[in-house]
């Protein structure tokens, strides 16, 4: 895939072209705005209002990598989206327990064994129960480092937060899910309780 | 307790930083050998190592559905413009041009009232000095006892009258008591609109009648140049002032005839004008402070 061919050709209109990057990146896009946002539904609202609204702004992306721009559109809208949240919070706690299957690879691509598929299937409702359970700035900046893999000079720009503020959200979200997990770590399976029994 | 937390954070700020690999070679020796030391700083940082991995292990969730923009999906249609946003324009400049005037009006005011004060000051004082002229010429005439003076003088309650009646001899004003009201009233009547205005009126012919006093504290108003009028005709506008009791019953009828006599409640004159004076701006703030509101109103209007 040439990036800046299909770029260039999405800026004079061709939407064609445009619709060729969203196949490319449509699952990173999508994946984050779970993370972040913790329903399938919400997540796929905000991916669809990145790429219209990537498509509509198309002249201000500056160059460098398409991908973390794409990252960062949808990050805010997530953000937006959190924010409305805390105005008007509609989702119980109660609703994260009833999450949907798409949502859970395990179950929708199936694993070796149906006892590993159900533990990891477990560890990952529990390790979205927590993201979820932070707030969202702290949120945001745990999903762009550990779920996304971006520095943190990325995160700041992302974000639009100074560096040192990145370090202190992040590992206040670190420590909060830390706690968290320590707190429910009968249901963790074995293998991944943070503490040793022993 | 608060002290003991905010070490934790910081700490943990550490740790997660030592986990990244962000911390400067001189963190990093210093929070080595502290995890050396400290075990129940390296079981910390352990607990935070494992979840920071078990986030990073999460497995990527694919997407439901294909993204696919449609041409009907990116066009953007032009939202039509509510009412109240379309007259927004309008408002913001209404509210400027109101607030322009209410900023004019008020400086104009402020600067007119320093000049008006000291010119509002003389039309009590001539008033007062009328007054007082026919007091003292009625008490020459005996017609008005010396205790009837007060009741006289407080019909206008100006300081200035006292000391005029002083500045003013009683001896220029005995010899007309006899043409009280005889000739006064045609000869008030021929005067110009506000010739009893003030000192530029009667005293403005070079004669400095009782009513030219505050043009100067001298008392030669009344013996000094010759007046356009005979003098006779002088007390008459202190007829104005005397009640008709203080007339003497020998006077003709035509003495009893009075002119329009300011009333102690007319006399804050200055006041009543100043008051309406700051109406309109106090009005014009009014429509300002409304007019803004509409503006942001409208402007937040989509």
């Amino acid at each position: 895939m040439d990036e800046s061919r299909l770029i260039a050709a999405a800026r004079s209109g061709n939407l064609d072209a445009f619709n060729e990057l969203v196949l490319a990146y449509q699952d990173r896009v999508y994946n984050l705005a779970y993370r972040i946002l913790g329903d399938p539904a919400s997540a796929e609202d905000a991916t669809q209002e990145a790429f219209i609204s990537a498509y509509q702004h198309l002249s201000t992306f500056r160059g460098g990598s398409f991908l973390s721009w794409l990252l960062r559109t949808v990050a805010n809208r997530c953000y937006d989206e959190l924010r409305r949240r805390k105005r008007r919070p509609a989702v119980s706690w109660e609703s994260f327990g009833e999450m949907d299957e798409e949502a859970n690879p395990f179950l929708v691509n199936g694993h070796p064994t149906p006892e590993e598929a159900a533990q990891e299937a477990e560890l990952t409702h529990l390790l979205q129960m927590a993201i979820t359970s932070l707030p969202p700035d702290q949120r945001i900046v745990l999903v762009l480092s550990d779920v996304e893999g971006m520095d943190y000079a990325a995160i700041a720009e992302t974000v639009r937060i100074p560096v040192g503020t990145v370090k202190s959200r992040l590992a206040r979200a670190r420590a909060r899910l830390r706690d968290f997990l320590q707190a429910r770590g009968e249901l963790l399976p074995r293998k991944y309780r943070l503490e040793n029994e022993d | 307790m608060w002290g003991k937390h905010r070490a934790q954070d910081k700490m943990d700020e550490r740790l997660s930083a030592y986990i990244d690999g962000a911390l400067s070679p001189r963190e990093r020796a210093r929070l080595e050998k502290q995890l050396a030391e400290d075990p129940a700083l390296r079981a910390r940082l352990e607990a935070l190592r494992r979840t920071v991995a078990l986030v990073r292990e999460l497995p990527p969730v694919p997407a439901p559905r294909n993204f696919l923009l449609s041409p009907g999906m990116v066009a953007q249609p032009a939202r039509p413009l509510s009412p109240a946003r379309r007259l927004a324009p309008a408002l913001t400049f209404a509210t400027a041009i109101s607030g322009i005037l209410c900023v004019v009006l008020l400086v104009a005011n402020l600067t007119t009232a320093g000049l008006v004060e000291p010119m509002a000051a003389p039309v009590p004082l001539a008033r007062g000095v009328e007054t007082t002229s026919v007091a003292e010429v009625a008490m020459a005439d005996t017609a008005v006892t010396p205790e009837d003076t007060p009741s006289l003088l407080r019909a206008f309650p100006t300081e200035e009258a006292p000391a005029a009646s002083l500045a003013m001899p009683s001896e220029s004003a005995t010899p007309e008591v006899p043409w009280l009201g005889i000739e006064t009233p045609s000869i008030i009547e021929e005067l110009p609109p506000g010739a009893m205005g003030g000192a530029g009126g009667i005293g403005g012919g070079g004669a400095n009648w009782g009513g030219a006093a505050p043009a100067g504290p001298e008392p030669r108003g009344i013996e000094g140049a010759p007046s356009p009028w005979p003098e006779t005709e002088t007390p008459s506008l202190g007829i104005a002032a005397a009640p008709e009791e203080t007339i003497p019953a020998t006077l003709p009828p035509e003495a009893k005839v009075v002119l329009p006599t300011p009333t102690p409640e007319a006399v804050p004159i200055s006041e009543t004008a100043s008051l309406s004076s700051w109406l309109p701006v106090g009005g014009l703030a009014l429509l300002t402070l409304a007019l803004a509101v509409m503006t942001v109103w409208a402007w937040r209007a989509r």
